[in-house]
């Protein structure tokens, strides 16, 4: 081997310290994230997502509009295949389908609300909570940052949200349950011009 | 003086045995509330069974409640504690405040009986076809946001019966919950539900409960003040309403009772004011009540001799009709008096009250054979009551009294009138032109005159119901007017005549006709029903033939089905539902309000009830058209099943009732004119006696039309007593009376008119009504008499004395 060589590996290895170097430097923490998060006012999007349930051969896919509103509305207005409308605003979830509307109180249903209360917290900006419900771990930078949520209560259905995301956007949200089926969905922000 | 002291004590001590009796009778009495007594005594089917819903039915326990005076977030919090604090108590059956979802107990229910509840259920659902088509539309609400935690459901539910139940089975609307509490629309009232254990009927019961949950309420109110000085600041306003059948009856009650008190003691102040300046005696005052007293005791006795019972009403109204045996004492006391021309038994005087009281009784008496409970005993009770009050005044009060008494000289009051009455003679035409005026209005205005509505009946101050509809509105739970009401002998029975209708129904209301219904069927199907549908259910061998089948062409296998067969072969042999099973979920409050049973002469049997919604038009909720059902149903109601409008078929059989009364009323006033002309044999003294009376009788029933009223039952008892007490104003004028005796009759007209005047100032509807009427009655007949008293009468001796 010429020192040629070596000096070429040794940039190599050089370069590769500084990426590294760099890559620590634009690691996101939690805090960063949360008080990005909590600038929100107002966010609209689209989303599209595929559900993988055992015994169903092919993936469920629907679609529609999503809306939050700080510090505690959020609505899932879901088009396609079939029109429903959620609502949850503070601890009221607002169900509308097919004409006839029902509403329940999260605190009676803490299965269920498991499964949206996480996203809601973090468009809010709302660390304690967050950290109330779930263990949380984020990995990634602040340009491509994944947030693993795990819930601290025992026995329930579900095993993780995993929401991937974009300095204050959220592109993904995955729900895994247990029993190993999990959705997939997608968002699409329509308000990024704001 | 021994014979006279002997004869003194005969009358008294035959009174106080008969007193005594009728004291026994009294207490022995069965008294009764119910409405049965409105009913003809051959009432029809559909008539009775309108009433004992209306006695049995469990809506009776209802009560709507609103917490308010404070802000949104306050309230729920009372509120949520108010519920904690009084479900667990046994007085309450249910305590909602937030029941927007079925809770888990009911769930579970809906989901282990889904195939012997759904109407859905029939062979046919299991074909691969249907399968097919329920499967896949199924699937895609597994889209929906809680799809990952609906799949087990759908797995096990494929064609979607458990969601198709819950929408059934509860309410479309029902107000907002905000913090677990349900609210009004505008956030300012928090609602609860009670549903109290004792019976519709139990007044006392229910007095105890409403004062439990104000007890309750005050301790939740006082703990929360007491954790902070804010909390204190934000609650100082607060307050619990309470509408609902049982507190209806608990504050009609207390109102009556405290009104009662307070009127009839300005009343009794301002008469007794008036009789202690004449009488300047207290125990005349006394012994002046005598004959209304014995009247009371002797009415209620032999109505309760004759009809085996008394209702409330009849005492009531009783007492006002014969509110007249006051003034005899009046007359009496007055014809004692030292200063009378003619003192002691003055036969003339005797016998115009005699007559008084005959045609009284007269009038009264056609009520007899009206065939109406209510009006017979009101009949037996008046008469019983003014024979026995002019009795007692006759031979008892003498006894009690010394022949002459020092009372107040009211002679130069006599002159006064005297003299007005010759004053006022010429204004006799003017009474003549209002009566015409009066007749002319009455005539053309007759078809506005009378009230058919039996709610104007009702003793509920109008703020009370204001209350009501406000609750209602809030709680979204409409007044049910139109429902149907099925009997049969067996609770089998009766469920099994309700689900003939449901298919009959679920088409009127997809043609628009129903907004929709609640049926006890629904929640519980019959016996039969439920063993139809287990029969139809599929063995686990076909069940999975059939889905092998179906999942053909979709993305599922038949194994993701494994638990949707378990499940159908465990129907099959399910338990039947009971009621008992339901009892304590919600669904029981339903189910006790549209299914119970009914004692009735001893029989029992089973009553159902649906309730018809009606239909939306518009956007808003719309009205029923009673005569459209009536024809799409006609096939399937008969003697047993029938379609009801409360409001109407409660107001057709008042309007009956009332008519009735008028003509029998018109029968006593023909009656009454007979019997004058047989005791004066003159048909001018006869006219002379009556015309007044008529003319009063008009020109108050035009000026009640004048003030806004319509007419209803009460005016006609008013009217009736106008005319008992008249007729002897009338009697007294048409014959020569001494200045004392003119004395006599402003005295009673003055009494009178204050006695029933001060009623106006009641909040309650029906006491105002007969103030008014009576009040202003007795003033113009006393008027009216004095004004027409014919000239050649006024000095000479009467006509009745000379016959």
């Amino acid at each position: 081997m010429s020192h040629y060589q070596y000096w070429f590996a040794g940039f190599l290895l050089l370069l590769g310290s500084n990426i590294q170097a760099q890559v620590e430097a634009d690691r996101i923490n939690l805090h960063q994230l949360m008080q990005f998060m909590a600038k929100h006012k107002e966010i609209h999007a689209t989303f599209v997502e595929n559900k993988y349930i055992k015994g169903v051969d092919v993936p469920l896919e629907s679609s529609g509009d999503l809306m939050f509103i700080a510090p505690s509305t959020m609505v899932r207005n879901t088009l396609q295949p079939k029109p429903e409308m959620l609502e949850l605003t503070g601890n009221t979830v607002t169900v509308e389908r097919m004409g006839r509307k029902h509403s329940l109180q999260i605190d009676d249903y803490p299965e269920i609300s498991l499964h949206f209360e996480g996203v809601r917290a973090l468009l809010a900006g709302d660390v304690e909570r967050l950290t109330h419900l779930y263990s949380v771990g984020l990995t990634g930078t602040l340009v491509d940052w994944k947030l693993v949520l795990n819930p601290l209560r025992q026995g329930t259905a579900l095993k993780s949200l995993n929401l991937n995301g974009s300095h204050d956007s959220v592109k993904s949200v995955e729900v895994h349950l247990e029993d190993g089926d999990y959705s997939i969905m997608q968002v699409s922000r329509k308000d990024l011009n704001e | 003086m021994y014979i006279t002291q002997n004869n003194r004590f005969v009358p008294q001590i035959l009174w106080f045995i008969c007193v005594l009796v009728c004291g026994w009778i009294i207490v022995n009495t069965d008294y009764r509330t119910d409405l049965s007594v409105f009913l003809p005594s051959e009432p029809n089917k559909k008539e009775v069974m309108l009433l004992e819903q209306l006695q049995n039915g469990a809506a009776n326990r209802i009560l709507l409640i609103g917490i308010e005076g404070s802000d949104t977030a306050t309230l729920a919090q009372i509120g949520k504690s108010f519920v904690a604090k009084v479900r667990s108590n046994p007085v309450f059956s249910h305590v909602l405040n937030d029941q927007n979802v079925i809770d888990p107990a009911e769930q579970k229910l809906i989901y282990t009986y889904r195939y012997l509840l759904s109407p859905n259920t029939s062979a046919d659902l299991f074909t691969p076809e249907t399968l097919e088509t329920a499967i896949s539309t199924n699937l895609l609400e597994l889209s929906f946001a809680s799809g990952l935690l609906s799949k087990s459901l759908f797995m096990r539910d494929p064609t979607g019966e458990v969601m198709a139940l819950v929408d059934r089975l509860t309410p479309v609307q029902g107000p907002q919950t905000i913090n677990g509490q349900w609210f009004n629309d505008r956030g300012d009232r928090a609602l609860l539900l009670v549903q109290l254990a004792s019976a519709g009927t139990d007044t006392k019961a229910q007095e105890a409960a409403l004062r439990l949950m104000q007890a309750s309420f005050k301790e939740v109110v006082q703990s929360f003040q007491t954790q902070s000085r804010e909390n204190a600041q934000k609650t100082e306003n607060i307050g619990i309403v309470i509408s609902g059948p049982a507190s209806f009856a608990v504050s009609t009650q207390n109102i009556i009772k405290e009104e009662a008190s307070r009127l009839s003691a300005i009343g009794l102040v301002l008469i007794v004011t008036i009789l202690f300046y004449v009488l300047r005696n207290l125990k005349l005052l006394l012994v002046g009540l005598l004959p209304v007293f014995s009247g009371v005791v002797a009415g209620i006795a032999t109505v309760s001799l004759g009809f085996g019972s008394v209702h409330a009403m009849t005492i009531g109204f009783g007492i006002t009709l014969i509110g007249e045996s006051i003034d005899y004492s009046i007359y009496f006391f007055l014809q004692r008096s030292q200063t009378a021309e003619c003192a002691g038994n003055n036969p003339m005087f005797w016998r115009t009250v005699g007559l008084g009281v005959m045609t009284s009784i007269c009038g009264f008496s056609t009520l007899l054979f009206s065939g109406f409970t209510g009006l017979m005993q009101l009949a037996a009770f008046s008469i019983a009551g003014l024979l026995v009050a002019v009795l007692c005044t006759r031979w008892i009060l003498p006894t009690l009294l010394p022949q002459r008494l020092s009372i107040h000289d009211l002679n130069p009051v006599g002159v006064w009138l005297r003299l007005m009455m010759e004053k006022g003679y010429h204004f006799r035409y003017f009474i003549w032109f209002l009566t015409v005026g009066a007749l002319l209005l009455l005539l053309s205005r007759q078809d506005y005159l009378w009230s058919y509505e039996l709610n104007d009946l009702s003793p509920i101050p109008a703020a009370l119901l204001d209350l009501d509809g406000e609750l209602r509105a809030d709680m979204g739970a409409a007044d049910v007017r139109h429902m149907l009401l099925l009997q049969d002998k067996t609770e089998e029975q009766v469920l099994q005549r309700c689900e003939q209708f449901l298919p009959r129904l679920d088409v009127l209301v997809a043609r628009g006709l129903l907004g929709g219904y609640q049926a006890p069927c629904t929640y519980l199907p019959s016996q039969a029903k439920q063993i139809q549908r287990q029969q139809v259910l599929p063995d686990q061998e076909r069940l999975e033939q059939a889905l092998q089948e179906a999942t053909h062409t979709l993305p599922l296998s038949v194994q993701s089905f494994q638990g949707f067969v378990e499940d159908v072969s465990n129907s099959k042999a399910l338990p039947l539902l009971r009621s008992d099973k339901l009892e304590s979920s919600t669904f029981g409050i339903t189910l006790s309000v549209t299914l119970y049973p009914v004692n009735a002469g001893g029989n029992r049997f089973y009553h159902a009830l649906i309730q018809l919604q009606a239909p939306l038009q518009n956007g808003k909720v719309g009205s029923i058209n009673h005569e459209a059902l009536q024809t799409e149903l006609l096939d399937i109601l008969n003697e047993q099943s029938v379609l009801l409008d409360l409001k109407d078929d409660f107001n057709s059989i008042y309007k009956t009732y009332l008519n009735e009364v008028l003509k029998y009323s018109a029968a006593g006033f023909i009656a009454i004119i007979v019997l004058l002309l047989l005791v004066l044999r003159s048909l001018q003294t006869t006219f002379l006696v009556i015309l007044p009376l008529a003319c009063a009788i008009l020109f108050v029933t035009a000026l009640l039309h004048l003030l806004g009223s319509q007419l209803n039952l009460l005016n006609i008892i008013g009217l009736l007593l106008v005319f008992a007490v008249g007729s002897n104003y009338a009697l007294f004028f048409s014959s020569s009376q001494s200045n004392m005796t003119l004395a006599s009759l402003l005295l009673a007209t003055t009494t009178t008119g204050i006695g029933y005047g001060v009623l106006i100032f009641s909040q309650i509807p029906i006491l105002q009504t007969i103030g008014i009427t009576v009040a202003s009655g007795v003033f113009f007949a006393l008027i009216f008499s004095a004004l027409m008293a014919p000239q050649s009468l006024r000095k000479n001796s009467g006509s009745i004395s000379q016959s």
